[in-house]
């Protein structure tokens, strides 16, 4: 009664071709979506939709953001934001990333800073301004606080969260192996956090980008935040757009980097995660 | 309550399945052909990734074979129904209803009984399993013997014609493994449904079963069927009879061979193991 | 046997201490004192510092608080922060939901989405005040705009990710899409759904602190930006701690409203 198909069972299967990877219904429908999202924008502006008519259409977005990218003026305000960004988040970073180790380890430790930390935490990072700009010399370096405290937070959070989630166990077969304390902190304590604290500081670095915009905004004459509101008083609109269209480049840009770099840094999770894209595709 | 019509004869016809992943395929099933008697509890036993989930899932309804067919009563098998409910693994019990409501839901999902009936049938069912004091409890609080009993509950009150277990008491003490083989034969010798149950457990499978089928690595088909003419109600004096012992080392010897095969296959184990297996023996 | 006694009685002793008195809780009383007390040696002391007020300062501050004045400045930033919220959840749960549960509707609106996304919400704030004619709209659509994706992203987060055993199950028992959604994916997803509801909250009062700085119609964060002008510290400090205690008391409102939605997910 058994039919012999064996055979076929294989020949049913097909391997994937670029053609079938680019011509299915995902793809499709995303291009449909950012066409379209083009599309609206172009035809609200045009046709005067209600107050559309006072926005920029995409296609002088492109003439004035290309004039502008061969500005030098571009060149420094992408330079100023980014340097912001980088002081602020690389400072976040080193303080907050061993706090949290030591916060999420002792409980001694965290009980004497903890909760000053959680009681200064649902400050908003601009009410922070005024406090930055007296304490930091130069104004321009004051802004640079607010993507510090913007970044601060998530990466402590997710420093201690990581320390929290390491498998007890780890320790005790450290302990059992005679380790000192300073090598339970290097070797089971940073090790065991690093996803997390990867996490931690992808997210804190797009909230640092947030921060200086808002930093540069409200304050301060050089940066890309403070150019497209500068653009605004001066009727540029297309400017407007352009700068967010930089900045929100640059900010994904520097999320990706930071999850590839830290990603590095591990490994282990690296295998894991190549594991989990054999998984079933439906 | 009973319906004598109830119980369901399951058949397998040359069942070919795969498992599609980004760029390579595995073939799961291959020519794979059994028949789920009704009324008898069917045990499935092979070794590990040889598709035993696969095959719950084909009788459930959740997927289809990719060639061949399953059959329930003659008809082929295009969806999840009723008729054919699952126990898993790991529970998969509502965690955001209390004991009670997810014993319920069924019932009164489907619309086949009052609020009133539902609620006199789940009283019934959670003193049959057990649980009547925790009938208020969610999942979360209860341990795992009790989350598996509930989730029997859940199944049993819709009356299927099949049962599907997939390693149910898996991940419990041998204490509690116990006590919840005794309560699922009880349970299967009171209605009257078909049920298939898969184990890695030998003895488990072996003290349960009225058919054990053993199956063989991928691409898996059926290996062999041992018939278990251990009588009904079974008891526990049972395990030392002569005749479990010779249904057990034929089966074991299925599931070595089986295992060996899969070892060297795929490399993973360099060890002559049959010669250690003669060596023990000879002990 | 002197000896014996002498053991037990100390043994008693460490035994009090340990459970009369909660060394944690003591410790973190402590932290607060040695902080409070930090910050008034250093900005005593060390002169660079000296613009910067002390903690006594701050509290004399707050008895010479324009009461009225600043109760309304508070009713204005919630006000903007709960419109641009529940804006938010009206808008932005639909679309999660859909893009969660349909595929055809993620590969349609999630693109769009990733694009707009990377684009910080303080970005938008020229284009919402050429766009908006009104103050309150343009703040409020910034409000809206930053717990929007939140939501979104963890509302399509929670469904797409909700365990595929439950969903099959309710399939056997025969519910409908429909009926899946309500009963079982929903439900399921809730956990998820409230986590992006406190991100949301967070990024609004980031959002609304930074607009109201920048514009000058009033709300606390106009208040700091205000005092900052004049040179008032205690009072820019004062107005810092209270934004700090609404951005909390909202964020604790969520979490209670939260631990109610997903009260299985305790083990008690």
């Amino acid at each position: 009664m058994s039919n012999v198909k064996e055979e076929t069972l294989d020949l049913v299967w097909k391997p994937p071709t670029i053609k079938s990877k680019i011509f299915n219904q995902g793809t499709i429908l995303t291009i449909i979506s950012i066409v379209s999202l083009f599309l609206a924008w172009a035809l609200l502006v045009h046709f005067r939709v209600y107050r559309f008519s006072l926005l920029p259409s995409p296609a002088e977005v492109l003439e004035e953001g290309i004039a502008w990218v061969k500005t030098s003026v571009f060149w420094i305000d992408t330079g100023a934001t980014t340097l912001r960004v980088l002081v602020g988040v690389s400072a976040a970073y080193i303080i907050a990333i061993p706090l949290g180790l030591m916060i999420g380890w002792k409980k001694v430790f965290s009980d004497f800073t903890f909760p000053i930390l959680e009681v200064l935490r649902p400050i908003p990072a601009p009410a922070y301004l005024p406090l930055a700009i007296l304490l930091l010399p130069y104004q321009e370096m004051s802004v640079a606080f607010i993507p510090f405290i913007d970044a601060f937070f998530p990466v402590l959070l997710n420093t201690i969260t990581g320390v929290k989630i390491i498998d007890r166990d780890y320790f005790r077969a450290a302990r059992c192996l005679g380790s000192s304390p300073k090598q339970i902190f290097w070797n089971v304590v940073l090790p065991g956090a690093l996803p997390s604290i990867s996490s931690g500081c992808a997210i804190g670095m797009g909230l640092g980008w947030m921060g200086a915009v808002v930093g540069e905004m409200i304050t301060g004459k050089w940066g890309l935040g403070y150019r497209i509101w500068e653009s605004y008083t001066l009727i540029r609109y297309p400017l407007i757009v352009d700068g967010m269209i930089v900045i929100g480049v640059l900010g994904l840009g520097s999320s990706v980097l930071i999850r590839y770099l830290t990603v590095r840094l591990i490994p282990w999770r690296r295998a894991i995660t190549e594991s989990l894209d054999e998984s079933i595709t439906q | 309550m009973s319906d004598s019509k109830q119980a369901s004869e399951v058949v397998f016809k040359d069942v070919g399945k795969m498992a599609v992943f980004k760029k390579t395929h595995t073939v799961i099933l291959k020519n794979c052909s059994f028949t789920v008697e009704s009324g008898k509890l069917t045990v499935l036993i092979g070794p590990s990734g040889c598709g035993k989930t696969t095959i719950i899932n084909l009788i459930a309804g959740y997927e289809r074979p990719d060639i061949g067919e399953v059959q329930i009563d003659g008809k082929r098998i295009i969806g999840p129904n009723w008729e054919r409910l699952v126990v898993f693994q790991e529970t998969a019990l509502f965690p955001w209803l209390t004991c009670y409501e997810n014993i319920m839901f069924g019932p009164l999902a489907r619309q086949v009984m009052s609020k009133e009936e539902a609620h006199q049938e789940t009283l019934n069912l959670l003193v049959k399993v057990g649980l009547e004091d925790f009938r208020d409890k969610y999942p979360s609080q209860l341990s795992g013997g009790m989350q598996r009993r509930a989730e029997l509950a859940r199944a049993l009150i819709n009356q299927p014609k099949v049962m599907l277990m997939d390693e149910p008491f898996r991940g419990l003490d041998a204490m509690t493994r116990q006590l919840m083989q005794e309560y699922y034969l009880n349970l299967f010798e009171e209605t009257n449904a078909s049920h298939v149950f898969v184990t890695s457990e030998v003895d488990e499978a072996i003290i349960l079963a009225d058919n054990l089928l053993v199956m063989t690595n991928k691409p898996s088909k059926i290996k062999k069927i041992i018939e278990i003419d251990l009588p009904r109600p079974r008891n526990w004096n049972m395990v030392t009879s002569k005749r479990y012992l010779e249904i057990k080392a034929e089966a074991l010897e299925l599931l070595h061979e089986e295992a060996i095969k899969a070892s060297t296959a795929s490399g993973k184990v360099d060890v002559d193991l049959s010669g250690l297996l003669e060596t023990t023996r000879a002990d | 046997m002197p000896d014996q006694t002498a053991s037990i009685e100390s043994q008693f002793w460490r035994q009090l201490k340990k459970n009369f008195i909660n060394w944690s809780l003591l410790r973190q009383i402590m932290s607060f004192v040695l902080f409070l007390g930090l910050w008034s040696i250093i900005v005593v002391l060390v002169n660079y510092f000296h613009q910067i007020p002390t903690p006594k300062a701050v509290l004399m501050a707050l008895f010479d608080l324009p009461v009225s004045a600043v109760l309304i400045n508070i009713l204005k930033s919630l006000a903007r922060v709960l419109a641009g919220f529940f804006l938010g959840i009206l808008i932005g749960f639909p679309m999660g939901v859909a893009i969660g549960y349909s595929r055809v509707a993620k590969h349609l609106i999630f693109p769009a989405f990733e694009m707009i996304r990377p684009i910080p919400p303080i970005a938008w704030i020229p284009l919402s005040v050429l766009f908006f004619v009104h103050n309150e709209s343009q703040i409020v659509f910034l409000t809206f705009y930053g717990a929007f994706f939140p939501i979104v992203y963890n509302t399509m987060g929670g469904i797409s990710e909700a365990d595929i055993r439950l969903p099959r199950v309710a399939m056997s028992f025969g519910l409908n899409k429909r009926q899946m959604l309500w009963k079982v994916i929903l439900p399921a997803a809730m956990p998820q759904i409230f986590t992006g509801m406190k991100l949301a909250m967070g990024i609004t009062w980031i959002l609304v602190v930074a607009a109201e700085m920048m514009s000058n119609n009033g709300g606390m964060g106009y208040y700091v930006w205000y005092n900052h002008t004049v040179m008032d510290y205690p009072h820019v400090v004062l107005g810092m701690g209270i934004i700090g205690l609404c951005g909390a008391i909202c964020s604790v409102g969520i979490s209670w409203v939260g631990n109610y939605f997903t009260r299985w997910q305790r083990i008690f």
